[in-house]
């Protein structure tokens, strides 16, 4: 498999006032890899993500997702990424159909080109006779699915999921991982972020932040074998354990 | 500057269309309480007196006297009695509110005077007014000249004040609430940062939310004026087409100041607040709908510009009760275009800014 860079930073720094979020970090990410961030709540990794999406400009450093400067195509990297945040964002007061339609004008598909997508998301979720039914009305990992369908309309070669699976059952994240994984043999980049444990392993690259910095990245497998340890989870624990030890020395 | 996308403008006021028609509740109250607003206000709002009990001493007995005093029971605003000419009589008639006037007439018909009861000095006004109208319409009889005429509305019928009052008030009312109310929404839900995510311009989304509204509002405008007009009779000698184009702009205006409100509001709740507060009270106060603006303290009157209700107030009296048209009402409406322009754009640059600067 030949390796085509998907998304590129260099140095990328976020600061809100006197608090760095986000604080020299470098990324390689390449086209078909899912790749993972761990950590903490208020690590950096949200941040991290909405900085690669556009929603934040960086107080410094370089990036490029999809070949495009997030500083000066932020227009046009909307366009190729498909974003999904651990927030809702369908509209529970539509049915599904609306909600599939809405999504589809936004991002200026014609009208037989979101037909055509209806007809597949219909048949490969079974919301055949859903269709019609109010959003809020469908079970919770639907609506999940139906969130990525929607955010994967434009088809992007690009996806950001910030804590997706976050409030569902272990079936519905079983389910959207298969999902991720077929994304991913379709050459699409994914992001994830996460804080299960058992979700990390799924990765193919993972990196751990810790107070916005990157303290480990690599293969879930290689995380383990490097730091002696048996899951993910014991890994974490060792590395952030000694990345405290070292900041209170 | 990027082009608009008609697509994604489209999209977005389809979509907003959707969410009012789903949500029947609400779409019963928003067409609703206009209806029951007009009617409350309409009845509360009578300052018509009507069955004014008259007293009349008739000291002359002529046959001039008489014809003056037919011509007050002829009228079905009095009830006319004869009372004494004797002060006390008089002064336990007022006491006993047996009436709320007396009219003394002299023996040599030379003097006519008028006692009203002054305990309500509003309606002591009114019967003032009325009396001396039908005196004066029956001046050929009695050598005494009264003119009085009243233009445009000559039964000083409150109708006439309140219809066109009322059409301000609930249509700013109303569509400040709805913008406001829809964009706050999204903030709420989430629902925003996904379309910050997506192509979407600022200003495609604050127009696509316009447009619905815009729809829903100008219905909202037609309707209060078809009931005021069925209700409460009254006239109305403009041109449909005049008011159309005029009621457009005003609740361009209104949605506009919704738009404004909804950058500064964090929560639904906030929105509604701050939506009703700064249009009811302007629009009762200081647009010239309930109280003269003449007789304020001149930086009341200054204050009285910036309230979009005040021109419309100017558009829908003038339109109508008066029949003006369109190149007459030129002046307020270039106020409300203006406001319109103005909003737009602290509305738009604000939620630009926003948008960039979400966390």
């Amino acid at each position: 498999m030949s390796k085509i860079l998907s998304v590129y930073t260099n140095k990328i720094t976020k600061k809100f006032g006197s608090f760095t979020a986000v604080d020299n970090v470098d990324l390689e990410v390449y086209q078909g890899e899912i790749f993972g961030f761990l950590g903490a709540n208020g690590a950096g990794k949200s941040t991290m993500i909405r900085m690669l999406c556009g929603l934040l400009t960086p107080s410094a450093g370089e990036a490029k997702v999809g070949g495009y400067d997030v500083y000066k195509e932020s227009e046009l990297i909307k366009k190729s990424i498909g974003y999904m945040s651990q927030k809702f964002s369908l509209y529970n007061d539509l049915t599904v159909a609306e909600n599939i339609d809405f999504y589809g004008g936004v991002y200026s598909l014609n009208k037989r080109n979101i037909q055509e997508k209806k007809g597949e998301i219909a048949v490969e979720l079974d919301l055949d006779r859903q269709m019609n039914r109010l959003t809020k009305d469908i079970p919770v990992g639907l609506k999940q699915k139906l969130a990525l369908a929607c955010a994967m309309l434009h088809d992007p070669g690009i996806i950001f999921l910030d804590e997706p699976t976050s409030g569902v059952d272990p079936k519905v994240r079983k389910d959207f991982w298969n999902i991720i994984y077929q994304l991913s043999e379709q050459g699409k980049t994914v992001f994830v972020t996460t804080h299960f444990m058992d979700e990390a392993e799924y990765c193919h690259r993972l990196s751990i932040m810790h107070q916005g910095k990157i303290i480990a990245l690599d293969s879930p497998q290689n995380l383990k074998k490097k730091n002696e340890e048996n899951s993910i989870n014991d890994v974490f624990i060792k590395l952030i354990r000694s990345q405290i030890d070292a900041d209170y020395q | 500057m990027q082009i608009i996308n008609k697509t994604r403008v489209f999209a977005i006021a389809k979509k907003e269309f959707f969410h009012i028609i789903h949500d029947t509740r609400s779409l019963i109250i928003v067409f609703l309480l206009p209806l029951i607003q007009l009617i409350m206000f309409g009845y509360a709002l009578n300052t018509e007196i009507k069955n004014i009990n008259l007293g009349i001493s008739d000291n002359a007995k002529t046959e001039q006297s008489r014809a003056l005093i037919k011509s007050f029971m002829g009228s079905d605003l009095y009830h006319v009695y004869s009372i004494s000419n004797n002060s006390d009589d008089i002064h336990h008639a007022f006491l006993q509110k047996k009436v709320n006037a007396v009219l003394l007439i002299s023996h040599d018909m030379r003097n006519l005077q008028l006692i009203i009861d002054g305990s309500d000095p509003n309606s002591a006004s009114i019967i003032k007014n009325y009396i001396s109208q039908t005196l004066s319409s029956g001046q050929s009889i009695i050598p005494i000249d009264i003119r009085t005429q009243l233009l445009f509305n000559p039964e000083l019928k409150s109708s006439y004040f309140f219809v066109p009052g009322l059409i301000a008030l609930i249509l700013v009312m109303i569509s400040a609430l709805l913008t406001s109310i829809s964009i706050t929404r999204e903030k709420e839900n989430g629902t925003l940062e996904q379309l910050l995510i997506s192509p979407l311009l600022p200003l495609e989304f604050i127009l696509g939310k316009l447009l619905p509204y815009i729809f829903i509002s100008m219905t909202i405008g037609f309707l209060i004026l078809i009931c005021g007009l069925l209700l409460f009779d009254v006239v109305f000698l403009g041109s449909a087409i005049a008011f159309t184009i005029l009621s457009f702009v005003y609740v361009c205006t209104a949605l506009s100041f919704g738009l404004m409100i909804s950058t500064v509001s964090q929560t639904q709740m906030q929105a509604m607040l701050i939506a009703l507060i700064f249009t009811m009270m302007p629009t009762l106060m200081l647009s010239g709908f309930m109280l003269p603006l003449e007789s304020m303290p001149w930086l009341i009157r200054i204050i009285s510009w910036i309230v979009p209700a005040k021109y419309f107030l100017k558009i829908a009296r003038g339109l109508m009760i008066k029949g003006n048209n369109l190149t007459e009402l030129l002046e307020p409406m270039l106020f409300l275009l203006g406001f319109t322009i103005l909003l737009l754009s602290i509305a738009w640059n604000k939620f630009a800014k926003q948008m960039k600067e979400l966390k």
